[in-house]
């Protein structure tokens, strides 16, 4: 164990889907932002919950999708129009061919798209991650069966270990430990 | 989360008595628009293609909803429980579309002209837009085609088999009697006759001069028609006459209408079945139904493709005789689903801000079926761009000539509304969810994606009132009219399948799961 061991938060356990869903949503109102649910199936609703605001990946994808499309387009006309004009099947050079490459512009849009979301994806989710403090914690075996947890992070503006831990117990929460990391 | 949601269940039961005052002035509305438009448009052909333009927009509603209820039944599909009932009214509206294919039955020779009964005419102008145009084009001049006229004028040889041939084209059509069909491929015999014998006549005088005489008798009807067809683009008249020979079997009026008869009979049956067990259900709960339904859907699919696809073939694909494309019918099924869905979302918006369906149908719903107005406008575009792609690479006139036809003439601008309105707006504007799940703004979508397919279907039927010769652009107030009153009619019809029946499955298996439908 290294002696440079830091807090890194607060963990604490609920008993049912229902009590971790309300005290989420007296988190969120509260006024905490990062704190992490962690339950043993997806609960709908949980992101309005917890006060998650709407992904901003959508934006990626269309900047990731206009690359795409861009770089179709220029790489037929250009190609086709400028540096190598051939006139195949009597048909025009360049943008008077536009349709022969409209399945091309729309293959390369839809797969840097793909691209986009994908990798987009794992990068905002912090992915690949190798190792989680939350693991220390031994009763959080329980979350791939029967155990619902809330982590609130030292990152929060509002955290304070002692102030925490007594709202985290107000709310419901059992076993409220502190994780360091 | 957790406990369910509840629909309101006083606003889903049968309406009854109440919607017979609606159904009244819709149902009257629609049959007077129809009859002042009668009186707008004189011609009657083009009244016709105005009719049939409005016709298979409102079947590709109906078919198209027939089509998703067997698709959500085959797919077990839980989310659509809620909104199957105004489905299921828009299918069961397949009897008012049976009733409206009449005039088209008993007109069908205004419309096809493959079941010409303007044949003097029409085979006037084919014959002056024959075989010698594409000799025309490398002639081009007037002056060079006067001269060698005068110079034929003289030879008596060859203008004693041009009579011959003017006089089989203005013989009256009584002379032969008979069925306009046969008289069609008879005169045809006849005129060919005519020509071989013309050429066994000309035979033996130099071949240049024989094309340049005939060059002379396209100008005269190039300039006749007011330069309407260009020489390049028109149609070659033995492509026309061996087009209607070889199709003849197939387009003649008596298999035409059997084929109608069968489908409409698939399509009649399919429907009445699917929506009396469906409201059948509601009386007895019994889950075995929806198995049943379930089960029937997958003779009921296929018996579906293949008569939509015919249907399409017959009554859109054939105004052009001599044109044909594989993917047609595909590409009108993608517009009706898309058509369908649409209409879904504008019944279900009308319904819910007159107080019904309260809480059976959130935006959860209207997100659904935006997507899969969305996704089945882009699989339009994605057949339609197909036919195009594959017709312009292989560059072949019989088949371009159908695209061609269409950028001339004024249809060009309605070409590249329909490429705008049909695809780049609603795809740039309606691709967010946000604009999915706003009520209004899907409500609005919904109803400009029905105009859209309207001004498709009008591009593809209004060029073809003179066939062969494209018909300029000319929108009328009947187009308008007949478009209104059909679908005044289409929901007076509506609301009368629905007047006595629950606006929604309400002991369907999988209610619950609709009515607390979430997406991710």
């Amino acid at each position: 164990m290294s002696t440079q061991e830091k807090e890194w938060g607060l963990i604490t356990e609920f008993k049912s889907a229902k009590d971790i869903y309300h005290a989420a949503e007296k988190l969120r109102d509260s006024g905490f932002k990062k704190f992490e649910c962690y339950t043993p199936f997806p609960i709908h609703g949980m992101d309005d919950a917890m006060g998650i605001k709407a992904t901003k990946l959508p934006w990626l994808i269309l900047a990731c999708g206009l690359t795409g499309l861009a770089t179709a387009t220029g790489l037929q006309v250009i190609t086709n129009a400028d540096l190598y004009p051939m006139i195949i099947g009597g048909k025009p050079n360049g943008v008077g061919s536009l349709v022969a490459f409209l399945p091309v512009m729309f293959e390369l849009s839809v797969l840097f798209s793909a691209f986009g979301a994908v990798f987009g994806m794992i990068g905002i989710n912090g992915l690949p991650k190798l190792y989680n403090p939350v693991f220390k914690h031994e009763a959080f075996k329980k979350v791939t069966d029967d155990g619902f947890f809330i982590s609130v992070s030292v990152d929060d503006p509002k955290y304070n270990t002692q102030k925490t831990t007594e709202f985290l117990e107000k709310i419901g929460g059992k076993d409220v430990t502190v994780i360091n990391d | 989360m957790g406990h369910g949601k509840n629909f309101d269940e006083k606003t889903v039961v049968a309406p009854g008595a109440k919607w017979n005052k609606a159904i009244a002035i819709f149902g009257l509305a629609g049959i007077a628009l129809i009859a002042i438009a009668c009186f707008t448009q004189p011609n009657k052909a083009q009244f016709m293609h105005s009719y049939l333009t409005s016709f298979m927009l409102f079947l590709s509603i109906t078919l198209g909803a027939l089509g998703f209820t067997m698709i959500n039944h085959i797919t077990r599909a839980g989310w659509s429980v809620t909104i199957r009932r105004v489905q299921e009214g828009f299918m069961k509206n397949i009897w008012l579309m049976a009733l409206l294919f009449l005039p088209i039955l008993f007109f069908a020779n205004e419309i096809f002209s493959w079941a010409d009964s303007r044949d003097g005419k029409t085979l006037e102008a084919e014959l002056k837009l024959d075989t010698y145009h594409f000799t025309d084009a490398h002639h081009g001049h007037d002056d060079h085609a006067e001269e060698v006229h005068d110079n034929h004028s003289q030879d008596d040889k060859v203008a004693a088999p041009k009579e011959v041939i003017k006089k089989e084209l203005v013989a009256p059509k009584d002379k032969i009697g008979g069925h306009p069909e046969k008289n069609r491929v008879r005169q045809t015999q006849e005129i060919s006759e005519a020509q071989d014998a013309a050429e066994a006549h000309i035979e033996g005088e130099e071949e240049e001069e024989a094309h340049s005489e005939g060059a002379h008798d396209a100008h005269d009807a190039h300039h006749a028609e007011g330069g309407r067809f260009d020489l390049a683009h028109g149609r070659h008249r033995a492509h026309l006459e061996h087009s209607l020979h070889v199709k003849h079997s197939y387009l003649n009026q008596s298999s035409f209408t059997q084929r109608a008869i069968i489908y409409f009979i698939i399509w009649i049956a399919l429907a009445f079945f699917m929506f009396k067990k469906s409201t059948s259900q509601d009386a007895d709960g019994n889950p075995q139904t929806t198995i049943l339904m379930g089960k029937a859907s997958a003779p009921g699919l296929m018996l579906y493709a293949l008569s939509l696809t015919f249907a399409s073939f017959d009554w859109m694909m054939s105004l052009d005789y001599a044109w044909f494309s594989t993917i047609y019918g595909v590409i009108y099924f993608a517009g009706g689903i898309m058509c369908m869905h649409a209409a879904t979302v504008l019944a279900v918006r009308v319904l819910q801000s007159k107080g019904y369906l309260q809480g059976a149908v959130d935006q959860e719903h209207y997100h659904d079926l935006g997507k899969l107005m969305w996704a089945f406008m882009i699989f339009w575009t994605y057949t339609a761009l197909s036919q195009y792609l594959i017709i312009w690479y292989a560059d072949i006139p019989e088949e371009t000539i159908w695209f061609l036809n269409r950028y001339k003439e004024g249809w060009l601008p309605v070409t590249y509304i329909v490429i705008a309105s049909h695809f780049l707006i609603p795809f740039a504007f309606f691709m967010s969810r946000h604009m999915k799940r706003n009520k209004n703004i899907c409500a609005f979508f919904a109803a400009w994606l029905i105009i859209a397919e309207f001004i498709y279907i009008y591009w593809q039927v209004m060029p073809t009132v003179t066939f062969p010769i494209t018909t300029p652009f000319s929108p009328s107030i009947a187009d308008a009219l007949i478009f209104l009153g059909m679908a005044g009619l289409y929901v007076a019809a509506f609301l009368l399948n629905l007047k006595n029946q629950n606006l929604i499955p309400v002991r369907d298996p999988r209610l619950k799961e609709s009515v607390n439908f979430v997406n991710l």
